[in-house]
């Protein structure tokens, strides 16, 4: 028969002897789809994401090849060069030390990265353990986890963080704490809840009833499908932890002078806002565009692996 | 068979055991509600209340119900999903009712489960190979990886489905062809007894026509195999089963063989369910007497004194709110608990 | 009976990312007032989707009415906007819906009395209290015990059976010249169901309202439905009386929907395969793939349009209607 039939894979099954082998009539199936091409053309869909992401691939850029760009050494101190405006020598004029503005914007960026990613993945790994103990461990245990976690978000993160910050002191590994500490509730609320609506699922049951270990089950059902939400609130909350780290700098409590911190900067420059307002407005202006990046790209990555956006874009 | 034969001696409860590959006997299943911040026992959803059946190897047993009734907990709870709140479930001549759920891994490679909802039922993260392979993974059935591969190929192909997509993952798969995975990995560890939790309830018609005709075709290659079909469709039990028991509220009303219940409904809720169950057949249709039952199905929270199905029956009268019949032998292997379920 | 609705050319595509689904496609049907209309085909086979392009509720994007009209006494339903007075003049007090999941359509933070007195209210010009009183005998038209209590009831205080009980309330408030359920007992358990039809039944019958009855299940139309239209793949297959259609099918399709339903001793004849997908489809029958009757024609003729045999009954099979000499 033509066209339709040929389509159509057939394949002859072996039958015990005796009898006439059988064909099988299968569906045709459909050309494989590419994932990653699919994840591609979702996340680029919107153009505010493709213009967060420039945003933190230049950024990304700085912060890696930061020796290599700035035009000056960020710490090289020139009093009688102090506050310029900008010039061909000092794009962004100098600072009351007479320091590079731009140069220290470019190391700045390498410093807002390392706290940021850092603080995510420390916050979200605390914040992941205690969440899938509380998911599994029995009942006495959840409820001690939950309800501290409840206790620790009544409380304000600014205040935590404070404290932590003045306890472990102005390092970046402090401030690095100070900001996980205040963050990794949410991740434990989260990673919990994921759990148990996975473990709602039939194939949970279906392991279960096949004899699967519980910690097979975890590792092999759970996990894998507990992992998509977590990485999108991690690419999310990336920004709010520089923020953060941003926000303790300024009121003194982050990075100390000398380092380039763009919270500590915009703080320096803020008794020159006057006459000299690129001072306080350009570190601040790097960090927006980070944060608004970081935002968008979790808005994109949280699009392109939601299942429900499948086959549904035009 | 009756209740009262399996539960009397202890000779004849030995025989049971050998002979069947599910015994049950007086299951009961209590939910607690907890209530406040203490979580004090406020009641108990009586789930199951005191069921009891066999099923021979081989046999199909039809589970037939509303929701609330409880078919769902007692296909679970053959599955020891659940603990039982008393009464005994034997499986293959070994008691399993309290079993730790370590021991009952082993066990467990001899039963397996098909759920309704084909979507929620499988993994979306693991490729329909794998899905399919899984018990063969954890009951280590293969020995090397060629011999899982070709096994895995085989099980596709037993189901209908084309082995060439082993390795896609199960969004590329439609309901209908979900349900076959579910199948395949159900067949994978080779059990004496399936749980079919209303396995096509979720499908469209032509699918269900489909899955029924594979569900009997593997029964057909084992005949050993058996299967409790937990369904609401009377059409579809009366196709697949051999017999046939109806719940209500926990507890069974009747019990026959498949065309003894179709051809001699006694209780009145399973006349009231037949009558419900539209035939496709318009010419059949204009004959038929039709029954609509009043009111909605009780909750098993505060199930209604007596014979709980009494505030619908249209027969019930003063005794019916006051005592609960038991289930009693009309001949034939059919029994119904009713106090004036009229014998033929 | 005067004809009510009359749809021609109907067609509705819906642009996904693997191209355009052509989820219905060129249907053609007619409704007498009063008369009930049953729509049977499995899952994707366009039986609501055009229903809802009718009502110009199916969402878009991605989805739009390509083609077609949609006669309703003397207006095309379809060259309305979908948001015009018109249309919503319409909607509930000439056509309402009823659809399978209550809790979706009710809205579950204000009263089952402030609803239904608000479709009084907005259609009729009529006053609160009046709407009221309305809206209690309605309820208890429908079974629903204390009507006058219940009405400051919330939707999540009534019983699945009890909340489809107001929708079909709501939709007979303004009596209405079409009911379309959509799947509108699917959910509820069986004696529930039965129950429900029964009522559903009465109340169209006692105010002569046409019902579209949207349903994969057979059984149900062969109870109910004076006549049916059988859809697949998008189109209507086959048209005709539940009787004509069970005693002699003129589409092997419809064949099989009828014999896959399980019967006592007998062996399953189910259609094998699954319905092909609506993307690019090529002109030919979309049935071919699965059909027990193929002929070599069938591969490469373009697939008839629904056409009429006898009266009242048509099909859109090639091979029948050549038998007949219409092709």
């Amino acid at each position: 028969m033509a066209t339709e039939m040929t389509n159509n894979p057939k394949r002859a099954v072996n039958a015990p002897p005796g009898e006439e082998a059988f064909e099988v009539l299968f569906e045709e199936p459909l050309p494989p789809v590419n994932e990653f091409k699919r994840f591609m053309k979702v996340f680029l869909h919107r153009k505010v994401v493709v213009v967060g992401l420039v945003f933190v691939i230049i950024i990304l850029v700085a912060g890696l090849f930061s020796y290599q760009i700035a035009p000056h050494d960020p710490f090289q101190i020139n009093l009688l060069n102090n506050l310029q405006p900008p010039s061909s020598e000092f794009l962004l004029g100098t600072d009351d030390l007479g320091r590079c503005l731009l140069s220290r914007i470019i190391h700045g960026a390498r410093l807002a990265l390392i706290t940021g990613v850092s603080t995510v993945f420390i916050s979200s790994a605390i914040g992941s353990v205690l969440g899938l103990v509380a998911g599994f461990a029995g009942k006495v245990v959840e409820d001690l986890i939950m309800r501290l976690t409840d206790a620790w978000l009544s409380l304000p993160p600014l205040i935590i963080m404070m404290f932590v910050g003045v306890i472990l002191g102005r390092g970046v590994v402090g401030i690095v704490f100070a900001v996980a500490l205040g963050m990794f509730p949410g991740y434990i609320r989260l990673v919990y809840g994921q759990v148990m609506t996975v473990k709602q699922n039939d194939y949970i049951m279906a392991s279960l009833a096949m004899g699967d270990s519980k910690m097979r089950i975890i590792f092999r059902h759970i996990l894998p499908n507990c992992i998509t939400p977590l990485i999108v609130t991690m690419t999310m909350s990336l920004g709010g932890a520089v923020m953060a780290e941003a926000g303790l700098s300024f009121i003194g409590l982050g990075l100390a002078p000398p380092s380039p911190a763009w919270g500590t900067m915009t703080n320096d420059g803020y008794m020159h806002l006057a006459h000299l307002p690129l001072l306080s407005l350009a570190p601040s202006a790097a960090l927006v565009l980070l944060v608004f990046g970081f935002n968008m790209v979790g808005d994109g990555i949280r699009d392109a692996l939601d299942p429900k956006m499948r086959g549904t874009m035009e | 068979m009756s209740e009262k034969g399996l539960a009397s001696s202890s000779a004849a409860t030995v025989a049971a055991r050998m002979e069947n590959n599910i015994v049950v006997q007086n299951l009961k299943m209590h939910f607690p509600i907890r209530r406040g911040l203490l979580r004090f026992k406020a009641g108990a959803v009586k789930a199951v209340d005191d069921v009891s059946f066999v099923i021979k190897p081989g046999e199909t047993l039809g589970l037939v119900g509303e929701s609330g009734c409880g078919k769902t907990t007692v296909g679970r709870c053959i599955l020891r999903m659940y603990e039982p709140t008393s009464g005994s479930i034997v499986f293959d001549g070994k008691d399993i009712t309290h079993e730790s759920q370590s021991r009952l891994r082993s066990v467990r490679r001899n039963m397996a489960i098909i759920f309704q909802d084909p979507y929620s039922s499988i993994d979306p993260r693991m490729s329909a190979g794998s899905v399919v392979g899984e018990p063969l993974v954890i009951h280590n059935l293969t020995k090397s990886r060629q011999e899982y591969k070709d096994k895995v190929e085989e099980l596709f192909v037993m189901t209908g489905l084309n082995p060439d997509m082993t390795d896609r993952y199960p969004h590329e798969f439609s309901g209908g062809q979900r349900q076959r995975m579910s199948i395949a990995r159900a067949l994978a560890g080779d059990p004496s007894l399936i749980v079919c939790d209303e396995p096509i309830s979720a499908l469209d018609v032509s699918m269900q026509a489909q899955i029924l005709n594979l569900l009997q075709d593997m029964k057909e290659r084992n005949k050993k195999m058996s299967y409790l079909f937990i369904s609401h469709d009377l059409l579809a039990v009366q196709y697949i089963s051999d017999r046939v028991v109806v719940m209500y509220l926990g507890r069974i009303v009747e019990t026959a063989p498949s065309l003894e219940i179709f051809a001699n409904t006694l209780h009145p809720y399973s006349q009231a369910l037949l009558s419900a169950q539209p035939m496709p057949d318009p010419v059949a249709e204009e004959k038929r007497q039709r029954i609509v039952l009043e009111g909605d199905i009780p909750t098993p929270i505060n199930p209604p004194s007596g014979c709980s199905f009494h505030p619908r029956c249209s027969r019930a009268n003063k005794e019916c709110s006051e005592s609960t019949p038991t289930l009693r032998d009309v001949g034939g292997g059919h029994y119904v608990a009713c106090h004036y379920a009229i014998t033929a | 009976m005067e004809r009510l609705l009359t749809v021609s050319g109907l067609s509705t595509e819906f642009r996904t990312e693997r191209g355009v689904v052509k989820a219905v496609n060129n249907v053609s049907y007619h409704i007498d007032g009063g008369e009930i209309l049953g729509i049977v085909g499995e899952s994707g086979c366009g039986k609501s989707v055009s229903q809802l392009s009718l009502m110009q509720l199916v969402p878009s994007p991605p989805g739009r009415v390509v083609a077609g009209t949609a006669e309703f006494g003397g207006v095309d339903l379809l060259k309305y906007p979908r948001k015009s007075r018109e249309m919503c003049s319409i909607r509930g007090r000439e056509i309402s819906m009823i659809f399978q999941e209550p809790m979706t359509s009710l809205n579950p933070a204000i009263s089952i009395g402030s609803q239904m007195s608000e479709v009084l209210i907005t259609h009729l010009d009529i006053g609160k209290s009046e709407a009221l009183e309305r809206s209690a005998d309605m309820l208890s038209q429908v079974g629903i015990p204390d009507a006058t209590k219940r009405l400051k009831d919330y939707p999540h205080q009534f019983s699945g059976g009890m909340r489809q009980r107001v929708m079909v309330a709501m939709a007979m408030l303004c009596t209405p010249k079409l009911i379309i359920a959509d799947e509108a007992t699917t959910a509820l358990d069986a004696t529930i169901q039965a129950q429900l039809l029964e009522l559903l039944y009465k109340m169209v019958s006692e105010y002569k309202v046409a019902l579209a009855m949207v349903t994969h299940n057979l059984g149900v139309v062969a109870r109910y439905a004076q006549r049916i239209n059988v859809m697949y793949a998008g189109r209507v297959v086959e048209t005709g009386t539940v009787k004509e259609i069970w005693a002699n099918p003129l589409h092997p399709y419809t064949e099989g929907l009828i014999s896959c339903v399980p019967k006592l001793g007998e062996k399953l004849e189910a259609i094998r395969g699954m319905p092909p997908s609506l993307i690019d489809r090529p002109p030919t029958c979309p049935f071919l793939a699965r059909c027990k009757y193929r002929q070599d024609p069938c591969y490469s003729e373009p697939v008839a349009d629904l056409t009429y045999i006898d009266k009242g009954h048509a099909t859109a099979c090639n091979i029948k209607l050549k038998e007949a000499g219409l092709l």
